[in-house]
């Protein structure tokens, strides 16, 4: 379960439950069940606040983030996600990456 | 002005210019003599130590094609060793997961027990086993080799070459990889409806970028002065071969994307001036090594993946990719490499969405012969090594 954000990225809080996961093939997993409209509602409000975001997060050793921390970089790599459908795809190309990503199997994650 | 890749005239008149013919990419009879004369025979790519990088770390491998389930163990002192994942009580699979760290391997039937190193250490109830040598009842090992960290096996028990002499001039290349203390970051794959050959293929030519990778693509590996993302440089080694990926410099990056990049040139390398690289050049992106028979290694500056092919019959394929970076030490840097993942992760979906179309073509007889693009010569090559390995190179000579 994800930890809620720290208060100067409060603003991002809605996005927690749906975008702040664990593991690639889980974030990949919420950009394919998600729609155009909720992938672009995140990235806009992502992508203001992503410099920022890093720079905190970067305040402590990556292998030792507190929780909220954690939970942002989860944001952060999951907004990547989101890009894809966005900076590089379509809504009728993002429709057959999904068609083709069903077929995909992950061996190895990532956190 | 079109981009063109310098090639050498006698590498163009050794493997021709002709049509090629399209069957041994579909045919059973082709692909039978593939599995015994090649995949029963060559040195297989499986991995990287780093993939079991402490004593008791374990991976299993199926090599569907021979049908051989595989455990590939790193013991106590340190080396790696592969064996048949079979007990010699029953013969049944000794380790069922995939990946694991361990002190000894228990058979889940009856409980017959390993060391990593293969030896068999517990028999339930022994004294009523008859006949039972424990010395010659440990797991059979499979020949292995590694160069570079990369994990080689070969299903024959004697080699006709040993691995330095299979890999040729490749053998330095890779070893002076500058990877060290790399590790897996994401592995993927699937079982596609295709001729494990027209996937190498696919990621042995730069011609579909435009096409299949439609917004992906263009721009970044194509760009002003080289329309169509032709090579930097195509290089033979022997049975191997490989081609150097062209970047355009020029290319405007969106959003995200323009975030990932400045991390990653904040955290990320540089080309290695020297022994590493292949033919340097301003605009390299990448350089992708095919190893005869069926994997593929792509190294960039910081990112390195590896493609591997195991057809389980003329038509079908199970492909697996595993991408490898430096551990990230910072957010900014783990930003920039789950980028690098998603794109390429992204990028090999396109292209699975061309197998099954490939496949029904050919499948259908209608034609005989494909032809190759100029920038289609590493598939032409790795044709005509195939061919010469199943003892087809008179047939594939009465096409032309």
């Amino acid at each position: 379960m994800s930890a809620s954000l720290p208060p100067e990225f409060r603003e991002l809080e809605p996005f927690v439950s749906q975008w702040a996961v664990t593991g690639k093939a889980a974030r990949h997993r919420r950009r394919l069940e998600s729609t155009d409209a909720e992938r672009r509602a995140f990235y806009d409000a992502m992508l203001p606040r992503i410099r920022e975001m890093v720079s905190f997060i970067d305040q402590q050793p990556i292998n030792q983030l507190t929780p909220e921390r954690h939970s942002l970089l989860q944001l952060a790599l999951s907004l990547i996600e989101a890009s894809m459908t966005i900076e590089i795809y379509n809504a009728e190309t993002e429709r057959e990456h999904a068609k083709t990503a069903s077929l995909i199997e992950v061996y190895c994650d990532s956190d | 002005m079109s981009f063109s890749p310098i090639l050498s005239e006698k590498i163009q008149e050794q493997l021709g210019s002709g049509p090629v013919a399209s069957k041994r990419y579909w045919s059973e009879e082709y692909f039978v003599r593939e599995r015994e004369r090649i995949f029963r025979r060559t040195w297989l790519c499986v991995g990287r130590g780093a993939d079991l990088p402490n004593p008791g770390d374990y991976i299993v491998r199926e090599i569907e094609t021979c049908g051989v389930s595989m455990l590939i163990a790193r013991g106590r002192d340190g080396v790696v060793r592969a064996f048949y994942n079979v007990c010699s009580h029953r013969n049944f699979k000794v380790v069922l997961d995939e990946r694991g760290t361990a002190t000894r391997f228990t058979c889940k039937y009856h409980g017959w027990g390993y060391d990593l190193e293969g030896a068999l250490k517990a028999v339930p109830d022994e004294k009523n086993v008859p006949g039972l040598d424990r010395r010659r009842c440990g797991l059979t090992p499979i020949v292995l080799d590694t160069c570079a960290d990369f994990i080689f096996v070969n299903l024959d028990p004697k080699p006709a070459q040993n691995l330095e002499s299979y890999l040729g001039d490749l053998y330095g290349r890779l070893a002076a990889f500058d990877v060290a203390g790399w590790a897996p970051f994401f592995s993927f794959g699937a079982l596609a409806p295709v001729n494990w050959k027209c996937i190498a293929d696919n990621f042995q030519e730069t011609y579909h970028f435009n096409f299949t990778h439609r917004l992906s693509v263009p721009d970044r590996a194509t760009g002003p002065g080289n329309a169509i993302g032709s090579p930097v440089a195509f290089e033979f080694f022997g049975i191997h071969r490989s081609l150097s990926n062209w970047g355009n410099l020029q290319h405007e990056p969106a959003p995200v994307e323009g975030v990932a990049a400045e991390y990653g040139r904040v955290a990320g390398r540089k080309w290695r001036d020297g022994a590493q690289a292949g033919p340097r050049h301003p605009n390299l992106l990448s350089e992708a090594y095919s190893l005869f028979p069926n994997t593929q290694i792509v190294i960039a500056p910081s990112r390195m993946h590896m493609t591997n092919l195991f057809p389980l019959d003329a038509g079908r394929t199970r492909w697996r990719t595993t991408v490898y970076y430096p551990r990230a030490k910072t957010a900014a840097e783990r930003i920039s490499q789950e980028y690098s993942c998603t794109f390429l992760r992204d990028i090999i979906a396109e292209d699975m969405s061309v197998f099954e179309h490939l496949q029904q073509g050919m499948r259908s007889g209608a034609k005989d012969a494909i032809y190759f693009h100029r920038n289609e010569i590493l598939c032409r090559h790795f044709a005509a090594v195939t061919d010469e390995y199943v003892g087809a190179a008179a047939d594939a000579q009465s096409i032309r």
